[in-house]
């Protein structure tokens, strides 16, 4: 004998209907109070937190005079919004920097840095400009040397632009330098 | 300009935020849990505990008889009393001006409801997993990015019956279907669809506030004498960005153990089955943190 679909459809319905429970006493609860706030909420602490930490790693090239040499910078640091929420902040960074003329220099360098829209970013992400002086130390051809690079930098994702002029005082001569790097992975931390 | 204003005008300027006792005294949570997840120990335990008050979670721990059993189990539901108990733990919380409240528990020694659990208790053996196929691979994923890349450019070869990419099945472990269950382990299979399905946690609340109530049930082995009760609490807010794309909220979680005692005179505990104050029961039957 055939079923019809509707039959085997019933029939299924009423085996899973069937299917007994476990019929427990239920816990008796009071009413659950409704907590309100005394007054409309303020907004300081959810605005996203004011440091973030940052880390740029950076290959480029440095001109000095009519000569090019391989840039490498291992920087780390952190950018401080000047209040919650804001979109300015100062930018603190340090670290290594070589460059191909055989220079090993101490890069450490605080500056301003503001970070513009779209809003669809966040703020790990958004487009972030940054003017930052840093004072250079370390060996430069095989003496000790000194100076300035003052950085410009715009990133982006993860990626980062940093176009710098260094001045350098190596023993009793003077460099002006020009610095080019496009930093990969730039990652600066999330708000939380 | 309000006094309120000037307040965390003054906080915005100086980097000094509004004090946290003072937010949670005045049911300012979201806000309270923000400035706690971003502040030391201390401040989450604080507000930790100021959340704790308002959000007056209650529990309740019953231990099923072996009657309650039997519509389920018929003449076997004598034996599993004898392999194992069947506890209920029910929470219910309040309401609280938080954008998201998660309540979990633990038996100590105890196990979820699980397939395996169940079937060990009943002494049945489970149907065994059977291989299905998925398209969702790591080798698809990587190929979905390779057309995504290429603006769709890879799959034109394939218009010619040349694929440079072709999207294959892969084979993936999976549960046999829940006929299979109720034919092989049929006593496993009505405790778990008894259980389970009755398990897990229900939103109370709307309109910018929220509060839970949960029920989970858990198989304790007869050998275990004495019940602690693991409570994990986790209590999250939404950062305002401005943004579209979310941030990661902040949260405080909070955790507390509790020693309900004997487990076969839990209704000394609760008695008519009446859920109580996570802090009474702390208070009164005995904490370790």
């Amino acid at each position: 004998m055939r079923a019809s679909p509707l039959v085997v459809v019933a029939a299924l319905a009423s085996s899973s209907a069937a299917e007994p429970g476990l019929d427990l006493p239920e816990p008796s609860a009071p009413a659950p109070r409704v907590i309100v706030e005394d007054s409309p909420g303020p907004v300081y602490y959810r605005l996203p937190r004011d440091t973030r930490a940052l880390s740029r790693s950076g290959l480029g090239v440095e001109l000095r005079s009519s000569r090019a040499g391989f840039a490498l910078d291992l920087l780390g640091g952190a950018s401080i919004q000047l209040a919650r929420g804001g979109r300015s902040a100062l930018w603190i960074e340090g670290g290594y920097a070589y460059a191909g003329f055989g220079d090993h220099l101490l890069a450490l360098g605080a500056g301003p840095a503001i970070e513009l829209g779209p809003a669809i970013l966040d703020e790990a992400h958004a487009v972030r400009l940054a003017l930052v002086p840093h004072a250079l130390i370390g060996r430069c051809d095989g003496e000790l040397g000194y100076g300035l690079r003052t950085s410009a930098i715009a990133s982006f994702l993860w990626y980062g632009i940093e176009v710098a002029h260094q001045y350098l005082v190596v023993g009793e001569r003077t460099r002006h330098e020009v610095h080019v790097m496009i930093t990969f992975p730039m990652t600066i931390g999330g708000g939380s | 300009m309000n006094a309120r204003a000037l307040v965390l005008v003054a906080a915005a300027t100086t980097g000094c935020g509004p004090s946290l006792r003072g937010l949670v005294a005045d049911h300012h949570d979201r806000e309270a849990i923000c400035g706690a997840h971003d502040g030391s120990s201390g401040d989450r335990a604080e507000v930790g505990r100021a959340l704790d008050g308002h959000a007056g979670l209650a529990l309740e721990v019953y231990s099923v008889r072996p009657g309650e059993l039997e519509p389920l189990l018929g003449d076997a539901a004598a034996s599993f009393a004898g392999r194992a108990r069947l506890v209920r733990v029910s929470a219910q919380t309040n309401i609280v001006p938080v954008d998201g409240l998660a309540v979990d528990v633990a038996i100590v020694g105890a196990t979820p409801v699980r397939w395996d659990a169940l079937a060990a208790v009943t002494g049945e053996r489970l149907p065994a997993r059977r291989w299905g196929t998925t398209y969702a691979t790591p080798g698809n994923v990587l190929k979905g990015l390779g057309v995504l890349f290429s603006f769709g450019t890879v799959l034109l070869p394939s218009l010619v019956d040349r694929p440079i990419i072709q999207f294959r099945p892969g084979a993936i472990e999976v549960d046999a279907p829940d006929h299979e269950y109720r034919r092989i382990a049929p006593r496993a299979h009505a405790l778990y669809h008894a259980t389970v399905d009755a398990s897990g946690c229900s939103a109370l609340g709307s309109g910018g506030s929220t509060g839970v109530r949960c029920r989970w049930f858990f198989v304790v082995s007869p050998a275990a004498s004495t019940a602690r009760l693991d409570v994990a609490v986790t209590y999250s807010a939404q950062r305002v960005t401005g943004r579209y794309t979310p941030a990661e909220p902040c949260m405080v979680a909070r955790r507390t153990s509790v020693e309900l005692g004997p487990i076969d005179q839990l209704d000394r505990v609760f008695p008519a089955n009446r859920m109580r104050p996570l802090a009474e029961l702390v208070g009164r039957v005995g904490a370790a943190r």
